[in-house]
């Protein structure tokens, strides 16, 4: 007596496995692939229910997204204000608003729509691409003057608010704190930057970024998010997990309607190396197939577009230099050598190429104190390395998940602001990667950037700047590169590659379904391909 | 929201300058004072065990009703929690990381209207700080570090040589012009020097408390009254003549032209004034200050005397 086996018809199946590239069926059963053929490719295995519900469409591996966070879900029950086209986990789409009247035309149709003693929080909102005044306070006035609105910017790191949010905070002409923005007259513009003086007014709005990585109303919205655009592992890279929380997250994660397999990294930043080691060996065995526990994520510096990214010479371009370490190097050193003595894999957020080299530096001691063949450690980000740093982490093993999306998002703005032409050129610089022979993977940073491999693979495909400037040609990657970063790639990088991240007998039956094969249409129409949804552990989560 | 606006006093400093002992000798010299500390992590904070009464996760409650929390990694999320916490005590204590900047965490102070900023005490370790301050990786940093105290640690000084120590102290001096300089082991400091415990508490030195005499001997107390103030110009004009080197002076200020009240604080040459009623305990239309400075700095004469010039 055999399991049930359930052999899925396509148009064509993309399975990423070298060996097969191409097939038209693929037979699944107990949540694994049996096999990937014709319509027989099962007969061996006493054949199967032929189902044809993908008869018209294109399955390729599930997509693994492997630098995200669980708030690209949760962050939807805010409005969303920003310059690029964005898909709500419920489906709706959400036009790019392109100018500030445009985006008071949204909050006030939300604003309608609330109680009384609600208050109107937006995000996402972007205005170095809008043009005409910049959104002020009067602005927002003009929406309530009694309720107190926010709206946070896309890098989270800054908020434009009305009247009665400043009122809130007791912000007026008499405020002198730095991040609080003035108008020449002295009376606040609105702006409200950094997250101290951030902090009085997102407090009293109840906006609780940690809570809202927690329970289900981040874990449903959040898999919403992922199926939509095809991705059937996505990551929570930072994460302040205990025991406890990790047990919350798996009766989530494990029921059998749960639409996504998670990878969450423990945050290295709550308590000394050997602390975060003995929680990382913990959780690691409490893992399931659908949550995978027991690596770390180190912070090592800040973001490049807000100039706090750790560069090295010459410095920032035409910005000032507010470089930060959320990591002391030397603590950093310690963090490593303990972690990677322990086994426990790391997931290391770098941007600038100081902040790369100070992290190989400590991976490279580490190493060779303890040398561990596959460990899997992986730089997030790293920004701009040369060929020197790509070629050391080579050598090393050490894999890079780089942002491609960055360039277009902020392509423009690294070239002609932050880093100059010739840096720019350096942003995730995908192909010198590959020759370097480094594990590439490519990622959205969601809810930084918006998750979709297939926008991420536009991005190294193209390197197209939100200005329409091709960025470095050069380092543009061909489509089937990408779709190895978006798979293989990224599993690569989570460690899960003999799992997920391609279509062969053994391994999950993770599927993305689509309407086109992505090596088949016009580069330029990758981010434009129709995503169905998934199929996980062989049950459809795709759309009717 | 709550009602009662909290002082906060941020310890800043490298890896090693001695952060953590300070927080320690603080706790261990509370003396009635009911401290909140809030701390990078546990796992670095010896806390000496007989002082804890109960740990609850990421709070520790302490046996002289102090207590620790831990700051985590979401700054936000610790603050509040802080805040709440800190309802109920005297002051905040904040120990930055070793390469946080401590005047941008003394931005929150100076931002959430529950809470105000004290001041800010850096640590640096006499035997490393001029290499680490030269570091092209962390040197800048340090440099942020310094520039921001209004208290300025020179600890462990009794591991170098004194002409280092002088060098090293005529250095920090330059980097930051504004704070006041001491020279510490064990970084043991009277605790009225580093908190201001509001312009109406006395100095620890009226209640014969610890720390030890020998670091005792290092500081002035001076206290004084009848300063008479013709209007708010004037006191301003008087606080603004102060010496430099007094670190802190606290006190009531009384202003003849409308007899409004004025509670006065003035740490590292910065000055607050807020307006207050009467303080019941003080005679009519009498201002009163007290202040502390490391020995030597100041005259008391000097001290007097600028608070007196308008008067004369």
């Amino acid at each position: 007596m055999h399991a049930k086996t359930t052999i899925y018809a396509a148009r064509r199946i993309v399975t990423m496995n070298p060996r097969q590239p191409e097939a038209t069926h693929v037979a699944v059963r107990d949540g694994r692939v049996l096999a990937v053929g014709d319509a027989g490719c099962a007969d061996g295995w006493g054949g199967g229910d032929i189902d044809t519900r993908f008869a018209d469409r294109v399955l390729l591996p599930g997509f693994v997204e492997g630098h995200s966070h669980l708030i690209a879900g949760s962050i939807w029950r805010f409005v969303y204000a920003g310059f690029h086209r964005r898909m709500a986990p419920d489906g709706t789409i959400w036009e790019g608003l392109g100018d500030t009247a445009a985006v008071l035309d949204r909050l006030a149709s939300a604003e309608r729509g609330l109680a009384p003693d609600q208050f109107l929080i937006g995000w996402g909102f972007d205005p170095i691409f809008l043009t005409g005044a910049r959104l002020s306070c009067r602005d927002l006035d003009r929406v309530s003057a009694t309720r107190p609105i926010a709206v946070m910017h896309s890098n989270f790191h800054m908020v434009t608010v009305n009247s009665a949010a400043l009122a809130l905070a007791q912000y007026g002409r008499g405020t002198s704190v730095e991040g609080v923005g003035k108008d020449e007259d002295g009376a606040p513009t609105g702006e409200i930057r950094g997250m101290a003086a951030m902090f009085p007014i997102l407090r009293r709005l109840g906006v609780d970024f940690r809570a809202m990585t927690r329970g289900e109303d981040a874990l449903l919205p959040f898999a919403e998010t992922a199926r939509r655009c095809g991705v059937t592992t996505a990551s929570d890279l930072l994460n302040e997990l205990t025991l406890d929380e990790a047990a919350r997250l798996r009766a989530v994660a494990d029921r059998p309607d749960y639409p996504v397999r998670l990878y969450v990294a423990l945050s290295a930043h709550t308590s000394p190396p050997r602390d975060i080691a003995d929680l990382a060996v913990a959780l690691a065995p409490r893992s399931s197939a659908k949550l995978r526990l027991g690596a770390v994520k180190i912070v090592v510096d800040g973001s490049v577009q807000a100039f706090s990214a750790q560069l090295r010479w010459p410095g920032y371009y035409r910005v000032p230099d507010h470089a930060v370490w959320n990591m002391a190097p030397e603590r950093l050193g310690e963090a490593v050598d303990t972690l990677n003595a322990r086994g426990v894999q790391m997931q290391i957020h770098t941007n600038g190429d100081l902040a790369t080299e100070v992290a190989l530096d400590a991976l490279d001691a580490a190493l060779a104190r303890c040398a561990r063949p596959g460990h899997r450690h992986t730089l997030q980000h790293c920004q701009i390395p040369d060929r020197a740093q790509f070629q050391r982490m080579g050598r090393l093993g050490i894999a890079a998940n780089l942002f491609a999306n960055h360039v277009h998002v902020f392509g423009d703005v690294h070239r002609t602001l932050t880093l100059g032409p010739d840096r720019a050129q350096r942003l995730a610089s995908c192909r010198t990667a590959l020759e370097s022979g480094v594990r590439l993977a490519i990622h959205s940073d969601a809810p930084v950037t918006p998750m979709g491999p297939l926008f991420a693979m536009w991005c190294a495909v193209n390197r197209l700047t939100a200005s329409g400037f091709r960025l470095n040609p050069a380092e543009s990657l061909t489509v089937d590169e990408a779709l190895h970063a978006v798979t293989l790639g990224a599993a690569w990088t989570l460690g899960m590659e003999g799992e997920v991240g391609s279509i062969e007998t053994g391994k999950r039956a993770d599927f993305a379904v689509l309407d086109e094969d992505p090596r088949a249409v016009d580069p330029l129409a990758l981010k434009d391909i129709r995503v169905r949804g998934t199929v996980l552990d062989g049950v459809s989560f795709a759309d009717a | 929201m709550a009602t009662r606006t909290v002082p906060v006093t941020v310890v800043g400093g490298y890896l090693g300058a001695g952060k953590t002992t300070l927080v320690n000798h603080l706790l261990r010299h509370a003396e009635g004072r009911r401290l909140v500390v809030m701390v990078n992590d546990f796992g670095d904070t010896p806390i000496d065990a007989a002082l804890i009464a109960a740990r609850d996760g990421d709070t520790l409650a302490l046996s002289n009703g102090c207590i620790c929390c831990s700051m985590g990694g979401d700054l936000v999320a610790a603050f509040d929690t802080a805040i709440r916490l800190a309802q109920r005590a005297d002051a905040l204590v904040i120990e930055a990381s070793g390469v946080a900047e401590p005047d941008r965490i003394a931005d929150f102070a100076r931002a959430e209207p529950d809470l105000a900023l004290d001041s800010i005490v850096v640590l640096a370790d006499a035997r490393s700080h001029a290499r680490h301050a030269a570091d092209p990786l962390v040197g800048a940093t340090l440099r942020r570090q310094v520039a921001a105290a209004d208290l300025l640690l020179l600890n462990k000084t009794d591991l170098v040589e004194p002409a280092a120590r002088d060098a090293l102290a005529r250095d920090l001096a330059t980097a930051a012009p504004r704070a006041t300089l001491v020279a510490t082991r064990h970084a043991a400091v009277p605790l009225d020097l580093v908190f201001g415990d509001g312009p109406g508490s006395a100095f620890a030195c009226t209640t014969a408390v610890t720390p030890p005499a020998d670091h005792e001997a290092q500081f002035d107390r001076w206290s004084g009254t009848g300063h008479v103030f013709a209007d708010h110009a004037a006191l301003e004009r008087a606080l603004a003549r102060l010496p430099d080197g007094v670190h802190r002076l606290k006190g009531f200020a009384h202003l003849a032209d409308d007899d409004s009240w004025w509670t006065v604080q003035v740490v590292a040459g910065r000055i607050d004034l807020a307006p207050c009623t009467a303080p019941p305990a003080l005679a009519a239309e009498a201002s009163v200050f007290v202040a502390i400075w490391p020995r030597g700095m100041v005259a008391r004469e000097a001290l007097d005397a600028a608070l007196r010039a308008d008067a004369s």
